[in-house]
């Protein structure tokens, strides 16, 4: 295959092909691309305009990298009425580079030299920078990728930690206890006296293991 | 695909002796294309100057330029137009070559006027590259221009920083300059810092074939983006001469390498004394290694190669034939510094420094026939007191002496037009880097 074949087909092949790049790219926990789901897409104007070839309508490769850049930024919490917003004002390349995995050094060395241009010479650039937001969209939605690898790799939940409340007691100047909030407030005595030996005994073991007496 | 070799300049060491040896690294292409060839694909931007000194003539021939350009490319290639003055325009967005007259139509309503913002020109040619940026494909911004960058960024340092940074992020840049009053200074430094060729064009006339060349070189490169890492052994020291750039893990950046051709690099060696002492066989003083990109996009690595010579006493020494190929080069990178240092002479309308400078090459030229004719047009300029001619020619032919590519069958004891002639265009050794190799122009010179 000419590795420089930009990709066209129907709607059934859309949905595959979307599947398969959300899958390459670690997001295969979206739920299922759909063709109800593209047509919902198309009614909301995300996917852009479309062609038809007698009786189908044949999608390419900006449709594809809209709906693959839409359910990233779905999944990282921006309403769709958001997403059709940005995308009505972004160019092609930029929808594009919204899906994560597929970074552009060129982009990115340009987006440098751009800031120092117009610092340099305000007045010298003619092309206006990309909304900040679309930035700021693009580098969230790629932060979110690289914590979902790194939770996966952890074994934790890919959909994040949840925040624990804890209580710090401290036992002496060079001692504290990190105990569950919650779980402190239904504390008995008996478990407190247990907790006690434990503790008890767990210092003696460590010190022993020191080498002290 | 490549081969990597070392030429030493003397097959041996004076033996009891520190030594300072020339060696020419050289990393050789096949002679031909093999079957199945295939050239990588282009995505390109090609950024017209449009101020108003390209009004007529100059822009019209721009145009014929570009449509040759055009008409060269297939629907694999992308190709975007861009015009600039004091503002940019892109005439054309990046997109498949499927159809020439498209992009030659949205030249045919260009009007040259106003200034020249360069800089924000070279800009927009690199940001419709970019998005399509693609391994395999060779990506780069072809700029044009006729005169210096008088509106946004205009410094030489931070306009080839731009170049050099873009080109590490895999975006390379030609330039190409017309006339006299183009900045020789920021077009061939960006085209260094950018890893890509730079030419110039004394009129219109000559400004078909700059093109023609480096298409020519796209179509037929076999290596790209060459690296070569050469490691001395302990207590050898080496300076390369040819000035090339290095990365920042100290590898030496050479040409992309084309068909038919070689790169190369002059390195000059300080062997002290102790290595040659008390060895009885070949000393290894240097081990050399090339990656490289192959059409196809993938990295390459070439077999090392190995200098080792042979510490002899000094009539055996003697005795050995120095090699011709590195006598030469080693004139060549001589001229060309000498050419830079009267390039600046002439600026400064030092005219009795440039003549003592002119003097020198001329006494170097004995062992370079090409060098022998080719400066006899610098000699003329010089005369005439064409301070802007000067330089150009003399800076031009100046990089094009430290880092051209060199032909396989190249002979270092002639040079004829005839010979140059048959070459392919991006191999020929020019008598004038401004003017086109048409034969009976060079013969007349």
């Amino acid at each position: 295959m000419n590795s420089h074949h930009e990709w066209s087909g129907n709607i059934d092949a859309l949905a595959n092909e979307a599947a398969e790049m959300l899958r390459k790219i670690g997001r295969a926990e979206e739920p299922d691309v759909t063709i109800r789901l593209i047509r919902d897409y198309m009614q909301r104007g995300l996917l852009g305009g479309t062609t038809r070839r007698g009786r189908e309508i044949v999608f390419d490769q900006q449709h594809l990298n809209r709906l693959v850049a839409a359910r990233v930024l779905l999944a990282d919490g921006w309403p769709l009425t958001k997403i059709k917003e940005h995308f009505d004002v972004s160019s092609a390349a930029e929808i594009k580079a919204l899906v994560p995995g597929t970074p552009n050094r060129a982009l990115d060395a340009l987006e440098r030299i751009r800031k120092e241009s117009e610092s340099l010479a305000p007045q010298a650039s003619s092309s206006s920078p990309p909304p900040i937001f679309r930035r700021r969209a693009a580098k969230l939605s790629a932060m979110q990728g690289e914590l979902r690898d790194a939770m996966r790799k952890l074994g934790l939940p890919p959909d994040g930690t949840k925040p624990k409340d804890v209580t710090m007691i401290t036992i002496a100047t060079w001692c504290y206890a990190l105990v569950d909030t919650d779980r402190l407030r239904h504390l008995t005595i008996d478990e407190a006296e247990e907790i006690g030996r434990i503790l008890t005994a767990s210092l003696l073991s460590a010190a022993t293991r020191k080498g002290k007496p | 695909m490549i081969e990597l070799e070392f030429t030493p300049h003397r097959a041996a060491l004076l033996q009891g002796h520190a030594n300072s040896v020339d060696v020419l690294i050289r990393a050789k292409a096949p002679t031909a294309r093999h079957d199945g060839y295939v050239r990588s694909p282009l995505n390109i931007a090609l950024v017209l100057d449009r101020s108003s000194s390209m009004r007529g003539h100059p822009f019209d021939e721009a145009k014929r330029c570009a449509g040759m350009i055009v008409d060269r490319l297939s629907p694999t290639d992308r190709l975007s137009l861009v015009v600039y003055d004091h503002e940019v325009e892109v005439l054309v967005p990046s997109e498949p070559v499927f159809s020439s007259s498209a992009f030659k139509r949205a030249l045919d309503h260009v009007h040259p006027r106003g200034t020249t913002a360069l800089h924000a020109g070279w800009q927009a040619g690199a940001e419709q590259v970019a998005p399509h940026l693609t391994a395999g494909m060779i990506s780069r911004v072809l700029l044009l221009s006729d005169g210096c960058a008088n509106v946004g960024i205009r410094d030489t340092e931070t306009v080839a920083r731009h170049c050099g940074e873009l080109m590490e992020a895999g975006i390379s840049t030609s330039t190409y300059g017309l006339g006299e009053n183009f900045n020789e200074e920021l077009m061939t430094q960006m085209a260094a810092s950018g890893r890509g060729q730079a030419h110039y064009g004394q009129t219109t006339e000559d400004l078909m074939e700059p093109f023609q060349e480096e298409f020519d070189l796209l179509s037929s490169l076999c290596a790209r983006n060459p690296r070569l890492s050469l490691e001395p052994a302990r207590g050898v020291r080496y300076d390369v001469l040819n000035g090339y750039p290095t990365d920042s893990e100290g590898h030496v950046l050479l040409p992309d390498i084309a068909f038919g051709g070689e790169a190369w690099a002059l390195l000059r060696l300080s062997v002290p004394k102790e290595l040659t002492e008390g060895k009885s066989g070949s000393i290894l003083l240097m081990t050399a290694g090339l990656e490289y990109e192959d059409p196809a996009g993938q990295r390459q690595e070439t077999a090392p190669a190995h200098l080792r010579l042979k510490p002899m006493p000094a009539g055996a020494f003697e005795a050995i034939t120095p090699d011709d190929t590195v006598a030469v080069r080693s004139v060549e990178i001589e001229a060309a510094n000498i050419q830079e240092q009267a390039r600046v002479a002439a600026r400064n309308r030092d005219w009795i420094k440039v003549e003592r400078l002119l003097a020198r090459l001329r006494v170097l030229a004995h062992s370079s026939p090409w060098l022998e004719a080719s400066i006899r047009q610098l000699e003329h300029y010089a005369r005439e007191r064409q301070s802007e001619r000067f330089s150009k020619e003399a800076m031009f032919k100046s990089a094009r002496m430290r880092n051209r590519l060199a032909a396989l069958d190249e002979s270092e004891a002639q040079w004829s037009v005839d010979d140059e002639t048959s070459r392919a265009s991006y191999l020929r050794r020019k008598l004038e880097q401004g003017r086109r190799f048409d034969a009976g122009d060079q013969r007349s010179s």
